[in-house]
């Protein structure tokens, strides 16, 4: 993991100060509710239903042992003893008191973390791709230009006010678990026919009201000029992104509106006239950003193999097929810890597991942890004559549930319980789907199936691109919701087809099941997925049996 | 911002273009060009220096246009004033330097005009020194220092 120059370090040293004056000038009323608010925001500082919510930055998903027990410190001083991780890998604490709030950066910074962009009409955090640099099939580790992206896009002094939020994800697989097409800019680290390895760049993508697909802008950039060419897409929708109605200010509707040829030639008129001897053409540092990358190999700990008790084995096979992962380094696993359970809300994590997970992070995985797009926790590298002990203190600290990637592995925005914008509350509808497929057998046979829930259509939790995807909607104060079926995150991303009219409260679990369990019925064999037996019968199917 | 006045003769983006279309540009007689942060920008590509100063203006400090037109007319190489016109927050300065602008006419709630030099405002409690480090300060030269 990326570990700071004393550049980086003076650089969240001086945010935190300049935020504790702009706190106080807001709280002596020197600055209005409007000034404070996109000075608040670009630090993560949203003002919620119950409290002031702080969105905390993990760059590309990667923290360390010592970060998250910073965390938990905060979860515990600050807030009500926990922490819930985001679809962008960040982490939000719900009950804070703004006052606090400078204290609070000030604890970040001595772990090397911050709250910088997170929120506002920026450039927000980068997220990457949970396995970078372990998955075997990569082209290149995206991380080293996650982080000089980053450095390029933080405070950057032309694209602090841009029309909207501007989110950038990476991959350097073919396999996109970054849901980069549902990015502003989406980068893949691909290789051409001449062997050479550089970007593919997608622009335009995001879901919220106006879900859309990124489009190709560069098929092949080499990767010499990738600051360069994001800063002329910057500066091109800084300039001409509407800012006249903020649900038309996204990226996106710029591209939709002038047409992908003609964004693409502005972007280029730009990129043309830029000096090509400027400090955009940062390659050179890129082997000093990949120098402050920790070494990630934890040794193993030689404690010799642990023997499994038969009444245990089945257990513990199906936590190594569902929530381990082979890597490109032949002995060590990937581990991922379920935060979905019915017992706690999608990607809660109390700060007593804070701790018991940076203890067994710096025990058997070299004290790294990653945040997933999915709102899971990784050890990205577990040698593997530690899993058995791994698996049996997940086990004990109840973090063991073999769920990842079934129906149970819901992603989930806080809904109405914490969120000041939703119109349905989603956290309880998770949990009653999970209730509905609890038993262990049955969740394993279901195979991969992707829920994610939306308690308004700001869609933060993705459902336009759930294989089933629920969105809360208000009907004269009633909550209701909308199903979609068939949408998909990955490098095919398409968006779900509304299943029919929005079911009620007490109708929504049970219709989700019904689905699900038709599925069951009509799949040719336990291979086919879900969503290629929805392409083989249609969705008409399905939906006689939720309507009848 | 139809209020603001210059000692100085002005001319706004419009009028500019209008010389521009008539092949009169080498007429021109104002020292002041007015650049509303909406207006067409092919006036870059003019002969910038040959006005003193160049003024852009914003009323809303969320309007983020002015630090990339700033920052477009410095790397067309004017090398005259370049001063921001708006209600605009201090926290904005050092990016404001950054992108090429000198000074800020800052007009607050009761209209009154302040006119503040960046590189002095940098020194102001509260507002840090260079938070970037991929971008020097441009110069009124269009290049880096």
């Amino acid at each position: 993991m990326y570990n700071y120059s004393t550049y980086d370090q003076q650089l969240v040293d001086q945010r935190v100060f300049q935020f504790r004056d702009q706190t106080r000038r807001f709280l002596a009323g020197e600055l209005s509710d409007e000034q404070f608010r996109p000075l608040r925001l670009m630090n993560g500082l949203y003002i919620q239903r119950h409290a002031p919510m702080l969105r905390v930055a993990i760059p590309y998903g990667e923290l360390s042992s010592r970060q998250l027990r910073g965390l938990a410190s905060i979860a515990e001083t600050y807030d009500r003893g926990f922490g819930h991780f985001t679809t962008r890998q960040n982490i939000q604490f719900n009950w804070l008191q703004l006052e606090q709030v400078p204290d609070i950066l000030e604890e970040l910074a001595a772990v090397q973390m911050h709250a910088i962009q997170t929120s506002g009409s920026c450039i927000r955090n980068i997220t990457c791709d949970h396995l970078a640099g372990i998955d075997a099939t990569e082209v290149e580790d995206p991380r080293p230009w996650c982080e000089l992206v980053r450095q390029w896009a933080t405070m950057h002094p032309e694209f602090l006010y841009l029309p909207r939020k501007f989110k950038i994800a990476f991959t350097g697989s073919s396999t996109d678990r970054a849901a980069t097409m549902a990015h502003d800019i989406g980068l893949r680290l691909i290789r051409n026919n001449a062997g050479e390895t550089g970007f593919e760049v997608l622009v335009g993508g995001g879901l919220g009201r106006t879900p859309v697909a990124a489009k190709i802008i560069n098929a092949f950039l080499p990767k010499s000029d990738l600051l360069a060419y994001l800063e002329a897409i910057l500066r091109v929708y800084n300039l001409n992104g509407r800012r006249d109605n903020k649900y038309k200010a996204r990226i996106k509707i710029l591209v939709k509106a002038v047409g992908l040829d003609v964004f693409r030639s502005q972007v280029e008129l730009v990129f043309n006239n830029l000096d090509s001897t400027s400090l955009l053409n940062r390659t050179a540092d890129i082997s000093t950003i990949k120098d402050r990358f920790r070494s990630v190999f934890p040794l193993p700990l030689n404690l010799g193999v642990e023997k499994l008790e038969a009444a245990v084995h089945q257990t513990y096979s199906r936590w190594l097929d569902k929530n381990t992962l082979a890597t490109k380094f032949g002995n060590y696993r990937s581990v991922y810890i379920s935060l979905k359970h019915p017992d706690r809300p999608p990607g809660d994590l109390t700060a007593g597991e804070m701790r018991f997970i940076a203890q067994l992070a710096a025990r058997y995985s070299g004290g790294l942890i990653r945040t997933t797009h999915t709102q899971n926790l990784l050890l990205p590298l577990v040698h593997e004559s530690d899993l058995v002990r791994v698996w049996r203190a997940l086990t004990a600290a109840k973090l063991s549930i073999a769920n990842i990637g079934t129906v149970q592995d819901i992603i989930c925005c806080p809904g109405l319980d914490f969120c000041s914008l939703a119109n349905t509350t989603s956290i309880p509808i998770a949990h009653e789907i999970q209730n509905r497929f609890s038993d262990a057998d049955e969740l394993h046979a279901l195979g991969d199936i992707q829920i994610k829930i939306s308690g308004c259509m700001n869609a933060c939790g993705h459902h336009h691109i759930g294989h089933i995807g629920i969105l809360g909607v208000d009907k004269r104060g009633e909550e209701w919701f909308q199903i979609t079926l068939g949408g998909r995150a990955d490098q095919r991303l398409k968006i779900g087809e509304r299943l029919g009219p929005a079911v009620d409260r007490k109708s929504i679990a049970g219709a989700v099941e019904s689905l699900i369990r038709h599925y069951l019925r009509n799949r040719l064999d336990q291979g086919e997925h879900f969503l290629a037996t929805l392409d083989r019968i249609g969705i008409d199917a399905f939906k006689e049996v939720v309507y009848g | 911002m139809d209020n603001l006045e210059f000692s100085e003769t002005t001319i706004t983006v419009d009028e500019w273009h209008e010389l521009a279309r008539n092949d009169a540009i080498n007429e021109l007689t104002a020292s002041v060009l007015v650049v509303a942060t909406d207006s067409a920008l092919e006036f870059l590509a003019g002969p910038l220096n040959r006005v003193k100063r160049i003024v852009v203006t914003s009323g809303d400090f969320n309007d983020g246009r002015f630090f990339s037109i700033g920052r477009l007319i410095r790397l067309n190489g004017y090398g005259g004033h370049l001063t921001v016109v708006g209600n605009i927050l201090p926290d904005q300065y050092t990016a404001l330097r950054f992108c090429g602008f000198e000074d800020v006419l800052s007009l607050d709630d009761v209209s009154a005009t302040r006119v503040v030099a960046l590189d002095k405002a940098l020194v102001l409690p509260g507002v840090v020194e260079p938070v970037t480090q991929q971008l020097e300060p441009l110069t009124a030269t269009g290049t880096s220092q």
